[in-house]
């Protein structure tokens, strides 16, 4: 653990991409062999730290490199800000990139700004990629418009997104609940996430609709508590680790933080404000947070294996890690069923 | 007209239905397999039915019928070729009393059935010859010295096993022959990956599956209420009562169990559990309560799903799962009676002994184990001979090219389905010259 705040410190000494890059692998060289069950909680803030160190010096990189272009016209404030699991503050050792740009600029500037914006998100997204972290898939990156304007305009598409009533809209606000500052002005993206939640709070038809997406899928486990493994394909005889409850738990607690109006940051932070509200009986806000480490546990486990993927073979669990694997699970199943009950209501 | 001989009319009537609903089993089969097989197949696979029905009918007259039931030792029967029927040829179907051609007729439908079940090992690969030779060849040497050792006065049916219908003699054959086809021939292109995990090949047509399976379901009621061969004391009603509870019972097991495993409550897995529980009644409809056949068909449907993914994962490509569905459910219905068979339907049938839930001691499940293991040893041995042999010589498999493009275009040269998968159809610069 000492070795990983010391990391930080060496991170935030770090000049170039190469530097950060190697100290980048240097997180995972250090985490093979501490990965035991009973270090992970504190393990995990300790990483969630060391990501937002080198994402914080890659953006100051990218701002400086950005300046220098003089290209469009910087912003009066700006903040990149995580989404994903850095978002959420649970990430593993390689994890791809989700985030985004708010910034406030005078209306009739706002295009230039935009254009500087812009050209900081490639710089930043490039940066991030040689420091090993793939590009997302789903493009929710800083270089996409969506995810990238004026506090005004982002307020806006947000309130398109819960008025309509298009299929990606929930997608959208799912993947906006996790956005938390990593870089300059964080009272943009405080502001811009407090009016997303409250909006969804005060929104009933919307938090149904929300309910409705997060009870899918289902958790992969049988009636008689068995795994219910992918039949086909190269991961047959597999689980899926982030479909296998992870995902069911970390939606199910971005339901009930809108039903609370929490507009917590982390996963952490959002389970403790639920379980102050009472929104979860309090037996099952602490199986929540031991379900939560577990998956923390098993996500940062097989992310350091050298076949790096999402899927993990049961066969390769231990009897012990099974009856893990399998309790958070059913805990995942509980908060599916709770949500589906209260957005019944 | 004197009461022997309305019983005959009536009797041959019965018997005559009978038929023409195990026969009517070959269009579940031709439906199951092509609905479970890809559109380049289609054609091919259903065609083949016909084909496959024809060579059993040809071999079971010339010889087949006369190795099942002619009299002969206890191994093979040796008398009656052609259906010459001389004084005591056929005297192990002398219990029946209905016209010899019946007789024929009807034991022809259940040798039909059991090819058409090996067919299913040779699914999507294999070449026509081998239709035609390994056909005949099962026809003559393979079904009936079992049927004969079962139902024609052999070694088993001395022994007292217990098989009404054909759980081991029809289903339990057809699927070992189709276990040593599959291991022999390999699975298809694209099955497995290098790692050896499976993949999905989607059949082309559920509808086709389902209705498949339930033609067969129908076709049941011919194949075991029918094997009373008679109508007078009605027992045939109660022997369809338990095939019926049975299907039903596995048809729900089947889904519930391939819900509780892979989380999809998948809708051919249903089909071959209700075929899986239809199989395990086969040997036990005459012997066995209503609350036996429920619990023999759900077991049968539930384990039959397990077996197929569990065969799959060990590199298995069986592609109509046609061993966990007649082999696996074959043996776990001729083991049933060892613990079910009731006294008083035993009394009624006269063959064997009850079970052991029912006191019976260990008695009729150790000869209905030794009769599993023994036709099971059998079939596999001359199969394995055989397919061997062909593969050594003809060769048992289509090239890949051949694969590729699909049997219908391959082997016969015009597809299933024309408008979906022929150039000549689907490219519009030469449409003219096809409406030319």
């Amino acid at each position: 653990m000492r070795l990983l705040k010391d990391l930080i410190q060496q991170i935030n000494q770090a000049k170039t991409v190469e530097e950060l890059g190697r100290f980048h692998q240097e997180l995972a060289y250090q985490l093979r062999g501490v990965t035991e069950r009973e270090r992970i909680p504190s393990l995990s803030y300790v990483l969630s730290d060391v990501h937002d160190a080198i994402m914080k010096q890659a953006i100051a990189l990218a701002e400086k490199a950005a300046r220098r272009a003089s290209v469009g016209r910087p912003p009066a404030r700006w903040c990149w800000y995580a989404m994903g699991s850095i978002g959420r503050g649970e990430p593993t050792v390689w994890t791809d990139q989700d985030h985004g740009i708010l910034f406030e600029c005078a209306a009739e500037a706002e295009e230039e700004c935009y254009i500087f914006i812009r050209y900081l998100a490639e710089i930043g997204t490039k940066y991030l990629y040689e420091m090993g972290y793939p590009y997302c898939t789903g493009n929710v990156m800083a270089t996409n418009r969506r995810w990238s304007q004026s506090l005004r305009h982002w307020q806006e598409q947000i309130a398109t997104y819960i008025d309509h009533h298009f299929p990606d809209d929930i997608r959208f606000l799912l993947i906006a609940m996790d956005m938390r500052p990593i870089y300059g002005a964080s009272e943009l993206v405080v502001e811009g996430k407090r009016f997303l939640i409250d909006r969804i709070h005060h929104h009933s038809l919307l938090l149904k609709r929300i309910g409705e997406h997060v009870i899918f899928p289902r958790v992969p486990l049988g009636w008689f508590g068995n795994f219910q493994l992918e039949r086909w394909g190269p991961y047959s005889g597999c689980l899926h680790l982030k479909y296998s409850g992870y995902v069911q738990l970390v939606n199910a607690l971005k339901f009930l933080a809108c039903q609370g109006n929490i507009a917590a940051m982390r996963t952490r932070e959002r389970l403790e404000e639920i379980s102050a509200q009472l929104l979860l009986p309090v037996e099952l806000a602490e199986a929540t947070r031991e379900a939560f480490f577990t998956y923390a546990y098993f996500r940062l486990k097989y992310s350091l294996a050298i076949d790096n993927n999402e899927y993990v073979s049961v066969h390769i669990l231990n009897r012990h890690e099974r009856t893990q694997l399998k309790q958070a699970m059913k805990i995942s199943r509980r908060l599916q069923r709770l949500v589906m009950r209260r957005a019944g209501d | 007209m004197s009461p022997k001989e309305i019983s005959l009319a009536l009797d041959s009537l019965w018997v005559m239905m009978g038929a023409v609903l195990v026969i009517g089993m070959q269009a579940g089969f031709a439906l199951l397999e092509a609905g479970s097989t890809r559109m380049k197949n289609s054609g091919h696979v259903a065609g083949k039915q016909i084909l496959s029905f024809s060579i059993a009918s040809l071999a079971f007259w010339a010889f087949g019928f006369a190795i099942t039931f002619g009299t002969g030792n206890s191994f093979i029967g040796t008398e009656g070729w052609f259906l010459k029927e001389g004084d005591g040829t056929f005297d192990a179907l002398s219990w029946a009393n209905v016209p010899l051609a019946l007789k024929f007729l009807f034991q022809l439908g259940f040798a039909g059935v059991s090819l058409a079940i090996a067919w299913g090992g040779f699914a999507e690969r294999a070449k026509l010859a081998v239709y035609f030779i390994f056909g005949t060849i099962f026809t003559v040497l393979i079904y009936p010295v079992i049927g004969h050792w079962v139902w024609g006065g052999g070694w088993l049916g001395e022994m007292g096993m217990q098989d009404f219908a054909g759980s081991t003699v029809v289903h339990l054959q057809g699927a070992v022959a189709a276990l040593i086809a599959t291991i022999l021939l390999g699975p298809r292109i694209g099955k497995f990956n290098k790692d050896k995990t499976p993949n999905v090949i989607p059949g082309h047509n559920q509808v086709y599956t389902v209705i498949g399976g339930f033609i067969l379901w129908v076709g049941w009621f011919g194949f075991n209420a029918g094997s009373t061969m008679a109508v007078g004391d009605g027992f045939f009603g109660y022997v369809a009562l338990t095939t019926n509870l049975a299907a039903a019972a596995g048809a729900v097991a089947a889904i519930v169990t391939s819900k509780i495993m892979i989380g999809k409550a998948d809708i051919p897995a249903m089909v071959n559990g209700v075929l899986a529980a239809l199989v395990a009644i086969t040997a036990a409809c005459a012997f066995v309560e209503p609350w036996a056949a429920v619990v023999i068909g759900a077991v049968a449907g539930a384990v039959t799903f397990w077996t197929s993914v569990y065969f799959e994962r060990k590199g298995i490509d069986d592609p109509i799962y046609a061993f966990s569905v007649h082999g696996i459910a074959g043996a776990i219905g001729t083991i049933s009676t060892g613990f079910f068979a009731s006294p008083r339907l035993v009394e009624i049938t006269g063959v064997g002994e009850a079970g052991l839930v029912y006191g019976g001691g260990f008695h009729q499940l150790i000869v209905q184990v030794v009769g599993v293991l023994g036709a099971a040893v059998y079939v596999a041995a001359v199969s394995f001979i055989v397919l061997f042999l062909l593969k050594k010589t003809i060769g048992l498999r289509v090239t890949a090219e051949q694969e590729i493009s699909g049997l219908d275009i391959s082997e016969h040269g015009s597809y299933g389905y024309p408008e979906q998968l022929d150039p000549v159809f689907i490219n519009p610069s030469t449409k003219s010259v096809v409406q030319q």
